[in-house]
């Protein structure tokens, strides 16, 4: 007779999520805690060793820490995801991951899971997280270490993950697709899709350096797959395939609107999130590390970086003939890992086409698509 | 200050999943069609009015392995706006479907792949109660009033009675 | 059948939630374990009871807050009385909200 008190609405409540996309607040943030790491992946754009003094002179401290999340959450930020680095390494990780959860805040945390102890399992327990999103290197101790170029890791992979696993705590995995483990890469998938709480996916697309380190990038352009051999596993995977060919449907027709448009960003970058980097700048997007979009939280307040600085730094304008030319209008572009910011990364500036970008895209459409490019 | 809402509604504890933006929305919602399972959430907008209204519930299910037909009403991701959009379906040609909102005459989406199809809308719920008009038999006919603009003419009609016709953007959301 | 809500008695907040206001939405995030159901990282109230929310605040009665509804809604005092002991019942189910010590 009397109806339900409590109703439940699976998954996004698309009014709150609505009244959010037009008002430009910011539900979410990346918080990099740190830029160091107990590991040493090869392909990995922000690693620096446990103790590197520089990295952690900058690193933000608690108290920091503390104002940027109650700036944040006087803003209507809800979910922050503490990334790296290893969050781990830093001797404060409980006390911090309790501050951002007691401000009310839902906490993800990515890591590699090596350092995971029973204090952080009790941690977890008490207090759940969103969820802990792991990447898995590798599933033998060869392949795993080859990657993470650290001896023992392996091991150490394994006990936290069982721990976490054991625990009950909500684990994502992911996985890396490199050249150093792209034969055990099925059996990756396997293992992940047996464990994982939501659904399992794979990168195949790797980052150059943050820090712009030319010995390390060319480390990272090693490990990258060849376009054919990305498209060969992404077509060997049935969920890759089928959101591949998904988008390879959208392809012509979103040529004609982008001619006369020469804003440099079209993305969404700046509209519900950003990201904190572990010294304290401000990024509307994780990727995105050009000077001119940087704003440094320790001199300035993070609603002006939000709703002055974001808006500015994002209005940017192109006049580069050869990526309105090639990119542009190309109809590939959803295909495309190019975006101003890993244009930065790879060619260093933001509106340059990138020969990688274009090769991967055109694999990607031939393989999938019934477009011709 | 006194306050006094004449329409008062029980007190009720909302339970969410958390909102996420961007196309990790879109995702999830793919990922539980591509289990069979069906995707229920409160839609937003006007651009099916009157047959999806502004808040109601709406259930999105996985296609069937009969393709969409003339007057159904899909789910989609525009290509063009990356827009998740539940329009109605008007025609079908080489596999792709020219797809409209009932309340956006004049204003269709254009030819949509079929492979941008997400899933088809089976129900739709306003206050507690399922509302069948607009899924059944007669969305064939919708759909060949939407192509032949009738149905803006009947709407025209409609509009001194019918506050909902109003021509608002998009049930569109954003991606 | 869970212990029954009398008028005199008052309840607050739980220090195991975190009432947030977003652009005009309460909130309602849950720090602990156990509270709510297993998988539910939010919730949320409608405009009663986020009202009745409002008012469990440590140190109004299930009387006061009952009135305090009286005064922005226009409904009958039975509907209203069910209603509030109801979600009270629900929300103390929940853990959302503790009964404070009475005054």
């Amino acid at each position: 007779m009397r109806k339900e008190l409590v109703s439940f609405i699976r998954l996004p409540d698309f009014a709150l999520w609505k009244k959010i996309g037009d008002n430009r607040i910011p539900l979410s943030f990346d918080l990099e805690v740190t830029a160091r790491c107990n590991n040493n992946c090869r392909h990995c754009y922000i690693n620096l060793p446990p103790g590197n003094k520089r990295a952690l002179r900058d690193e933000l401290t608690l108290d920091e820490i503390s104002k940027i999340a109650d700036q944040a959450v006087s803003l209507g930020t809800l979910w922050c995801v503490i990334t790296g680095g290893e969050p781990l390494l830093r001797k404060d990780f409980i006390e911090l991951y309790r501050l951002l959860r007691s401000k009310g805040l839902l906490v993800s945390v990515f890591t590699n899971a090596c350092l995971i102890t029973d204090k952080h399992l009790d941690l977890f327990k008490k207090y759940p997280p969103r969820d802990i999103e792991i990447t898995v290197y590798g599933i033998t101790r060869k392949t795993y270490e080859k990657v993470t170029g650290t001896p023992g890791s392996y091991a150490r992979f394994q006990r936290g993950i069982a721990l976490l696993l054991e625990g009950g705590i909500k684990v994502n995995l992911k996985a890396m697709a490199l050249r150093s483990n792209a034969h055990e890469l099925p059996a990756i998938a396997d293992y992940c899709r047996k464990r994982t709480r939501d659904f399992f996916r794979f990168d195949p697309f790797l980052n150059l350096r943050f820090d712009g380190n030319e010995e390390r990038n060319e480390k990272i352009r090693a490990e990258r797959l060849s376009p054919e051999e990305i498209t060969a596993i992404e077509r060997a995977d049935p969920e890759r395939s089928a959101a591949v060919k998904k988008r390879c449907g959208t392809l012509e027709i979103s040529t004609p609107l982008r001619r006369s448009d020469n804003r440099l960003f079209q993305c969404s970058a700046g509209d519900n999130s950003f990201a904190v980097s572990y010294n304290g700048l401000f990024h509307p997007c994780s990727s995105l590390r050009h000077r001119d979009c940087l704003f440094d939280l320790r001199s300035g307040s993070l609603s002006e970086a939000w709703f002055d600085f974001t808006p500015r730094a994002l209005s940017r304008k192109t006049t580069s003939r050869e990526y309105i030319e090639k990119c542009r209008i190309c109809p590939l572009m959803n295909l495309c890992q190019w975006c101003p910011a890993h244009a930065y990364l790879e060619c260093g500036r933001m509106d340059e086409w990138c020969e990688y970008f274009c090769r991967t895209a055109h694999a990607r459409a031939s393989a999938f698509g019934p477009v011709s490019a | 200050m006194k306050r006094l809402h004449p329409d008062y509604k029980r007190p009720a504890i909302i339970k969410n999943g958390i909102s996420i933006p961007g196309t990790a929305m879109i995702e999830i919602m793919q990922e539980v069609l591509s289990r069979g399972m069906s995707f229920r959430f409160r839609a937003g907008g006007f651009s099916m009015a009157p047959f999806i209204r502004d808040g109601d519930i709406i259930s999105v299910s996985p296609l069937s392995s009969i393709p969409p037909g003339i007057g159904d009403v899909v789910a989609f991701l525009h290509p063009e706006t990356k827009l998740l959009c539940i329009h109605r379906v008007l025609y079908r040609n080489n596999g792709a479907l020219m797809i409209q909102g009932d309340n956006l005459p004049g204003n269709p989406d254009g030819m949509i792949p079929g492979e941008a199809i997400i899933g088809h809308v089976t129900r739709v719920e306003r206050s507690g109660r399922s509302i069948k008009l607009g899924l059944g038999p007669e969305r064939i006919f919708l759909a060949i009033l939407s192509r032949t603009g009738l149905l803006e003419v009947m709407r025209r009609c409609a509009v001194p009675f019918y506050g909902y016709f109003r021509r608002r953007r998009a049930l569109c959301e954003k991606s | 059948m869970t212990k029954s809500i009398g008028t005199d008695m008052v309840f607050a907040r739980s220090n195991d939630v975190v009432a947030r206001e977003i652009d005009g939405m309460l909130i309602i995030v849950p720090l602990t374990a156990g509270v709510g159901d297993m998988e539910d990282d939010l919730f949320s109230m409608n405009e009663t009871g986020t009202a009745i929310w409002n008012m469990i605040d440590g140190k109004k009665t299930i009387k006061e807050i009952i009135s305090g509804l009286k005064e922005e809604f226009i409904a009958g005092q039975g509907e209203i009385t069910k209603d509030v002991t109801g979600i009270v019942e629900e929300l103390l189910k929940r853990r959302m909200i503790v009964e404070a010590a009475s005054s």
